[in-house]
């Protein structure tokens, strides 16, 4: 922490950025989002394993932007985030300073290669745990999984916390406030919850960089997150693509191969 | 306030047989909205279109649909009556109640039912119809004409001599084509190349008309009045400025055996080599694979003896740009060659031998100088067996069509043969004698009666060698069905016109629809039998069909037409199809990226070769929230009415592209081929186009089964529209079984525009599939909770 | 639009008939003679294969072609070797409707005087085999002899088939001969039990 924190000081002193996008405690031992600009606060900052949130969903935000350069306190979850907001042609190299933390180390990213080669390096699967969690719903038949995700959405209250907390989530317009027509209905209804929850998924698929804020920042604990784990998985075994790895190329969903499998087509 | 013009057809017997029109009127009346409703027996004639203009002015009509044929067949007609009316072309839609309805269906209550739903989800479509303006695009007056043969030269030269520019691409070293292999034509045994050099003379000197011979297509990229071709000139390996044709290199080319293409095989020629004498260019090229310098490294005599020191052996291809206004494929027809019936003995036997190598030895420029001779010893046949249909009409060999000229060119060879040959004895094994045009039949009576070709009704089963001859077996099938053996000296196979070897390759560069035997689809194939459904892009020739010289005439003729008249207009006018950017896709489409996992297809919409795509497509107001959400409720009540005491009854709702499935459903019902009633189809543009959400929308809205189907990979007429869908559909099929959606209620399929037949059957297995899966309650169940 | 149906073929005694225990349907056949032209029996046939066709196309109209069909030789003579089956352009099982002519005739008692001979032998070929389980040569040639009453053809033959080895006086049998009792009686009652 100690390490993190000089360097906060430093590059705000010397102004190589504007604003340090970090963590603070909150209450009740829990992290928050922080945004120093002055080297005299930089004390402010903290990196335990409290701090879970992806942080580069504040990059997308007009507001944050306005505040001029900005280093990011970036889990390994944020860089992949702000590789895949590069390649969807959201962050120009040169905006954003990323600061690995790792133990008691300070890794500054200064570039978008450095970034990939920085997680590249530390890149691995799903922990048998995660891969487990996601099998266990497998292993329900059909039926079962519906009876699941209907208990589930029953609860969506939707507040759209999922959506607010989501890095990939930076459409200035979200389909669901287009009233012309009323694409997904407004209210917290059983249809209407496990159409918003479908859109999000896919909308996310090829894109999502699996930090999973979106469960965490539910406020009535649905597991949205394994919705788009699945979907990780499914772009993986059947494209072979992974986002989140690289500043350039495209999506799963924006390109193709001639020969993708297609033996559910009759 | 909407006011909605419904007119219903009875299209003569064709929809008032199955379906109650009267009724369908009346009830159509009911619909709110609705402000006129009628039936009437021909809408597409004169008094049919006058009723339509009638009521939009009496009733002030905001809207038509008209429920009739499908759009592919009659969308201009009634858009064009409308305008003339003063009403937006655009605010007028077609329901489809007759290929997708009453020619489908069995006469009934429940034909009827959804007639009345089609019309329903039409009319709640064009309630939300915008009014469209066409946009003015500036247009190259510049034709392409892709092939030299003699649809080609002809199309190049009408076009040429009416004051536009052509760019004519032949892959062949000359133009000519076929014809020019040919030693006389039916019906008038004029000398083939007399009448086509010519014109292959005219071609190169005409000013207006830029040759490029020994060349292809590289790419098209565009829309009509505005595409832009690449074209290959592949490297003959010579400076075409400096040679002059004198053919001293083709005397001294060391290497000289090897078989002539244009000798089918039968004659000889060197590596470098003009084709033929009259060739145009008269400009030889260098074959790489055969040459020796290319080969071993040595040689190069040609390019010592070259007079004007033409010769160039290191010259590359080159790709030469050009924009141009619109496209014709004049690509031609091939025959079938290869051992694909082993009992006749072609390949094995030198003295079997095709058509086109028949040609060869009776032409006077051909290797045997027009006297017809055994391949195997030079000896003059004393009897000539021709088969007829060897390829043709057979099922069992993958042709099941007609190749419509091998009747008159087999009495043609007959006769020649005869005229050379005087005492000798031509056959001909036929099934029937195909001879429908214009003094064909005499042509074949003259052959039979003056000289002397005996006629045989039956097929051969066999030919084999004994003692030098070859022996025919065949039957007499007038006699009983009796077997009769001929001793034959040559045997001549009329084997089946096919299509070009590069056919596939050039219909998807060009983004045209071809069949199952890689013939070019046309737009219709009665009405529009010269263009395609590209618009900018026209047929010649036998590249969509084996036909003869007049027809093949006769049809880039036509093609002038249709060319020159849109290319007199200094600029076309271009049916818009919006994109409605929306703030959200703003920021990645200002970036010039798609981030989103949409298609890049909307895009591409507007850039390839698309013609008239107005309301349903990317504009999301008109596709999307009708007839999925709005029209839905409204669409299933009548059902529930209908089949109330009936078993289980699924409903199904098809979302189809508008190029390949939806006019395979029209196929479908043009052949009169009977399915399920119970699908409803949906157009859209492209399957590319088709939002994941509509599925779940369609589950909500009642369906118990859904059918997408669309364009195969690399048919798309959007290039790249079904590939984006397949890749969506796979995600999509994984998240929905996740969340406990059984994915066997959505079958997904590629439909093309031939396969009339697969389309029946998907609806069929589909409807049964969805029939034992039952009801889909459990979806159902979440819209009646809350608000819908 | 669908209109007074002509009476297709198939739907008619014989030839639906013909379709329903073949699979074959006599419309699809145009008529080429490829069959007739291969079959290496043809020039032997009172009706070859692609008059049989013919015959049967018309034999719902007309009862007349039907029993000419099915009084053929034709059927009797049909060696199967499939020559006309491979050749068909439309891929029709001619072998098979021989087949079937054959099962008619015998049923409705219309089988050519000619046949009398091949009749003879088929059955003393089968016979051989339900008895043995084997060809059993001697026992079909006697019992072929006394069906058809050529007592004397081919006696010259027999002393040297005995000697290279190809007529035994004792039959091979297999063990299981009630396996294949039950085998004749499971498919002659199956025959029987056919609509």
């Amino acid at each position: 922490m100690q390490a993190l924190r000089s360097k906060a000081r430093e590059l705000l002193a010397t102004k190589t950025v504007q604003v340090i996008i970090g963590y603070a405690s909150g209450g009740g031992g829990r992290a928050r989002a922080v945004f120093v600009r002055e080297a005299a606060k930089a004390d402010a900052l903290v990196f335990d394993d409290s701090c879970q949130q992806n942080l580069a969903v504040y990059f997308s935000k007009p507001e944050v932007r306005k505040l001029g350069k900005a280093a990011l306190v970036a889990t390994p979850a944020a860089l992949r985030a702000i590789l895949q907001l590069a390649a969807e042609n959201q962050i120009a190299e040169g905006e954003l300073l990323a600061l690995a933390v790792g133990g008691d180390d300070v890794v500054p990213l200064a570039t978008f290669a450095a970034i990939e080669a920085h997680v590249a390096a530390r890149d691995g699967d799903w922990s048998a745990a995660e891969k487990e969690e996601l099998q266990k719903y497998e292993a329900m038949g059909l039926e079962e999984r519906r009876r699941f995700w209907e208990e589930q959405f029953s609860r969506c209250l939707k507040c759209y916390a999922c959506r607010a907390a989501c890095p990939l989530c930076y459409c200035t317009r979200c389909t669901v406030e287009c009233n012309q027509p009323q694409w997904i209905p407004v209210p917290a209804h059983d249809l209407g919850n496990l159409e918003w929850n479908v859109m999000r998924a896919m909308h996310l698929a090829g894109r999502c960089v699996d930090c999973g804020d979106c469960g965490r920042a539910c406020p009535v604990n649905i597991p949205l997150h394994l919705l788009n784990r699945r979907l990780i998985r499914e772009v993986f075994t059947v494209f072979g693509s992974r986002s989140g790895r690289s500043a350039k190329g495209d999506n799963a969903l924006s390109t193709f191969k001639p020969n993708d499998p297609e033996d559910f087509i009759q | 306030m909407a006011r909605i013009g419904v007119f219903i057809c009875h299209c003569g017997e064709n929809i008032s047989a199955t379906v109650d029109v009267v009724k369908v009127a009346a009830e159509a009346a009911r619909i709110p909205g609705v402000a006129h409703s009628v039936e009437y027996k021909y809408m597409c004639s004169d008094p049919g279109q006058q009723l339509v203009k009638n009521a939009i002015k009496e009733k002030n009509l905001t809207g038509v649909v008209v429920a009739a044929c499908s759009p592919r067949m009659h969308e201009p007609t009634f858009r064009r009556a409308c305008a003339e009316a003063g009403l937006n072309p655009f605010l007028c839609e077609m329901a489809n109640i007759r290929e997708h309805c009453s020619w489908v269906h069995e006469k009934g209550e429940a034909t009827t039912q959804k007639a009345l739903d089609i019309v329903r989800t039409l009319v709640a479509k064009v309630k939300k119809n915008k009014a469209l303006e066409p946009i003015k695009v500036p247009v190259t007056k510049t034709a392409l004409v892709l092939g030299g043969g003699i649809a080609g030269i002809q199309a190049a030269l009408d076009i040429a001599n009416s004051g536009h520019k052509v760019i004519l691409v032949e892959q062949a070293p000359s133009i000519g084509g076929h014809m020019s292999q040919l030693s006389e034509t039916f019906p008038t045994l004029d000398c083939s190349q007399c009448i086509l050099t010519p014109r292959m003379v005219e071609v190169a000197q005409h000013p207006n008309i830029t040759l490029h011979s020994y060349s292809e297509l590289e790419s098209l990229d565009g829309f009509i009045g505005n595409f832009k071709a690449r074209i290959r000139r592949k490297a003959r390996g010579l400076d075409e400025k400096l040679c002059t044709g004198c053919g001293l290199c083709m005397q001294k080319c060391p290497t000289r055996k090897i078989p002539s293409e244009f000798d089918a095989g039968l004659g000889l020629r060197p590596a470098i080599y003009v084709p033929f004498p009259q060739a145009v260019p008269n400009k030889p090229v260098i074959d790489r694979e055969h040459c020796t310098y290319y080969r071993t490294g040595k040689c190069r005599l040609c390019e010592k003896v070259c007079p004007t020191q033409a010769i160039r052996f290191g010259q590359e291809d080159e790709i030469v740009e050009a924009e141009v206004g619109a496209v014709v494929v004049a690509t031609g027809f091939d025959i079938k060659h290869g051992d694909f019936f082993p009992e006749y003995g072609y390949g094995k036997h030198q003295d079997v031998i095709d058509g086109l190598q028949f040609e060869r030895l009776a032409s006077a420029s051909g290797p045997t100088l027009g006297e017809i001779r055994r391949p195997s010893d030079g000896k003059v046949p004393e009897t000539v067996v021709f088969i007829a249909c060897a390829g043709s009409r057979d099922p069992a060999k993958g042709i099941e069509y007609c190749s419509k000229i091998c009747c008159m060119y087999t009495a043609k060879h007959a006769m020649l043969y005869r005229h050379k040959v005087h005492h000798g004895k031509p056959y001909v094994f036929y099934m029937d004698i195909r001879a429908g045009g214009k003094m064909y039949e005499e042509f074949v009576r003259r052959a039979m009666e003056e000289d002397g070709v005996q006629y045989v009704r039956g097929r051969v089963s066999r030919v084999y060698e004994r003692n030098g001859r070859l022996v025919v077996k065949g039957v007499d099938t007038l006699l009983g069905a009796r077997p009769l053996e001929i001793e034959a000296d040559l045997v001549v196979l009329a084997t089946a016109g096919v299509a070009n070897a590069g056919a596939e390759e050039l219909a998807q560069k060009l983004h045209v629809s071809y069949d199952a035997h890689k013939f070019y689809a046309e737009a219709h194939p009665k009405l529009r039998p010269v263009e395609t459904n590209t618009a900018g892009i026209f047929l010649a020739g036998a590249c969509q069909a084996p036909k003869d010289i007049p027809e093949s005439v006769a049809q880039s003729t036509a093609r002038r037409r249709r060319f020159i008249l849109p290319a007199s207009a200094a600029s076309s006018a271009r049916a818009p199809a919006p994109t409605r950017p929306s703030r959200r896709r703003s920021s990645a489409a200002a970036t010039g990226r798609w981030s989103r996992p949409w298609p890049r297809s909307t895009r591409a919409c507007a850039r390839a070769a698309a013609p008239a795509w107005p309301s349903a497509a990317p504009n999301r107001s008109t596709s999307r929230a009708s007839p999925t959400r709005r029209s839905m409720p409204r669409f299933w009540p009548c059902w529930n009415e209908v089949n109330a005491m009936a078993d289980f009854n699924p409903k199904i709702v098809a979302f189809v592209c508008n190029w390949c499935t939806y006019a395979g459903a029209d196929l479908t019902g043009t052949s009169r081929m009977k399915y399920a009633p119970q699908v409803s189809i949906v157009r859209f543009p492209c399957t590319g186009r088709i939002d994941f959400m509509l599925l779940l929308k369609a589950f909500a809205g009642g369906a118990d089964g859904i059918i997408v189907s669309g364009c195969h990979p690399n048919d798309c007429h959007y290039s790249s529209g079904n590939f984006h869908a397949r890749r969506r559909w796979v995600v999509f099929r994984g998240l929905m079984d996740f969340l406990g959606i059984d994915v066997r209620r959505v079958q997904f399929s590629w439909v093309s525009a031939a396969e009339g037949a697969k389309w029946a059957q998907l609806v069929n297995e589909t409807t049964d599939r969805i029939r034992r899966l039952g009801p889909f309650a459990d979806y159902q169940r979440l819209r009646g909770q809350g608000v819908g | 639009m669908s209109g007074e149906k002509h009476a297709h073929p198939a739907a008619e005694p014989l030839p639906g008939r013909v379709l329903e225990q073949t699979g074959v349907d006599v419309a699809r056949c145009y008529q080429c003679g490829k069959c007739s032209a291969g079959c290496p029996l043809a020039a032997e046939m009172d009706y070859p294969p692609s008059q049989i066709m013919h015959l049967l196309q018309l034999a719902g109209e007309f009862p007349e072609f039907a029993e000419m069909a099915l009084r053929s030789h034709t059927a009797w003579l049909c060696l199967t070797c499939e020559i006309c089956y491979c050749r068909c352009p439309m891929e029709l099982d001619i072998p098979k409707v021989m087949d079937a002519l054959r099962h008619e005739a015998l049923r409705k008692k219309k089988v050519n005087p000619k046949a009398k001979d091949i009749l003879a032998f088929h059955r003393a070929f089968l016979d051989s085999v339900k008895h043995t389980g084997r060809l059993f040569e001697m026992g079909q040639v006697v019992d072929y002899k006394l069906r058809s009453g050529h007592f004397l053809q081919d006696l010259l033959q027999a002393p040297w088939m005995f000697l290279v080895g190809k007529l035994h006086l004792l039959p091979e049998r297999v063990r299981d001969r009630r396996q294949l009792k039950r085998i004749f009686a499971r498919t002659l009652k199956a025959r029987e039990n056919r609509p």
